[in-house]
């Protein structure tokens, strides 16, 4: 049921968030580069819950060894590196005209980010270069647990260190944001997080598929290509 | 001036985005059909 259903209303939703973003207000100061933001800011939050779901389904593996949770794990960080992927890209966009540069080194917020997507591209490459399934979904639970460090140091590197990057817009205690533009925000949040689920169950389903064909190519041979034995002849 | 980026920017994201779409109905079909 979901295959079908989860697709159709991301589609749906993507398209509903494309024009709430593109009829949205423009900013005062940035104009309607403002526009950049929505899909810039909700692909960086759908990035973290991403890498979250990665380390919560690590821990369930490494507690219970079950192998969906490490199909979630996986799926879960691969999704999460497109989302921080297209993250990177929006902000260089949006940097260029605004900031008057594509990145820079010297920013926390940019630097920690590519961080993350790195470490996250080495966890793909663990798993890719580990051909027993076992040690694969050990190794990468560890580095899922341990990877996820990097979320909050990515969230706060605003706060923590005062660089290029602007703080914190949205707030427990307070929001700084024009009540439509909220609106488009939190559009493209769903939008996005619907996005989020339909590939992810997608994706586990394909690493059904995959452990199935590896499964089938690593069956013993049967009986007419196993070696010879010697009869005696008793 | 600001279009051109704007285009950009939202070109960028959905085509990554159909991009992995396209690659897991790829690699889907192809593994459906190795097991049939």
């Amino acid at each position: 049921m979901t295959k079908r259903i989860l697709p159709v209303l991301a589609g749906l939703a993507l398209v509903a968030a494309l024009a709430v973003a593109l009829s949205s207000p423009p900013d005062v100061l940035q104009g309607d580069f403002v526009r950049i933001l929505y899909i810039h800011v909700a692909n960086a939050w759908l990035a973290f819950l991403a890498f979250g779901v990665t380390a919560a389904a690590s821990i369930g593996w490494l507690v219970r060894k079950k192998p969906g949770y490490d199909r979630v794990a996986a799926s879960s960080a691969e999704i999460g590196v497109l989302f921080t992927a297209v993250t990177l890209f929006t902000g260089m966009i949006w940097g260029k005209p605004i900031w008057g540069t594509f990145w820079d080194w010297g920013d926390a917020r940019m630097a920690s980010t590519a961080l993350m997507f790195f470490v996250y591209l080495g966890y793909l490459a663990l798993r890719r270069a580990t051909p027993d399934r076992q040690a694969r979904a050990r190794r990468s639970a560890i580095l899922g647990v341990i990877a996820v460090v990097q979320v909050p140091l990515v969230y706060f590197s605003v706060t923590l260190w005062r660089t290029l990057h602007q703080g914190l817009t949205i707030r427990p205690d307070s929001v700084q944001m024009e009540p439509a533009m909220l609106v488009a925000l939190l559009v493209n949040v769903g939008a996005f997080s619907l996005l989020y689920l339909a590939l992810l169950t997608a994706r586990v389903r394909l690493a059904r598929l995959e452990e199935a064909a590896e499964a089938h190519e690593r069956a013993p041979a049967g009986r007419a290509v196993t070696a010879p034995r010697l009869e005696t002849g008793q | 001036m600001s279009a051109g980026w704007i285009w950009a920017a939202y070109l960028v994201t959905y085509g990554l985005i159909f991009g992995y779409v396209f690659s897991l109905v790829r690699r889907s079909r192809r593994l459906t059909r190795r097991e049939s």
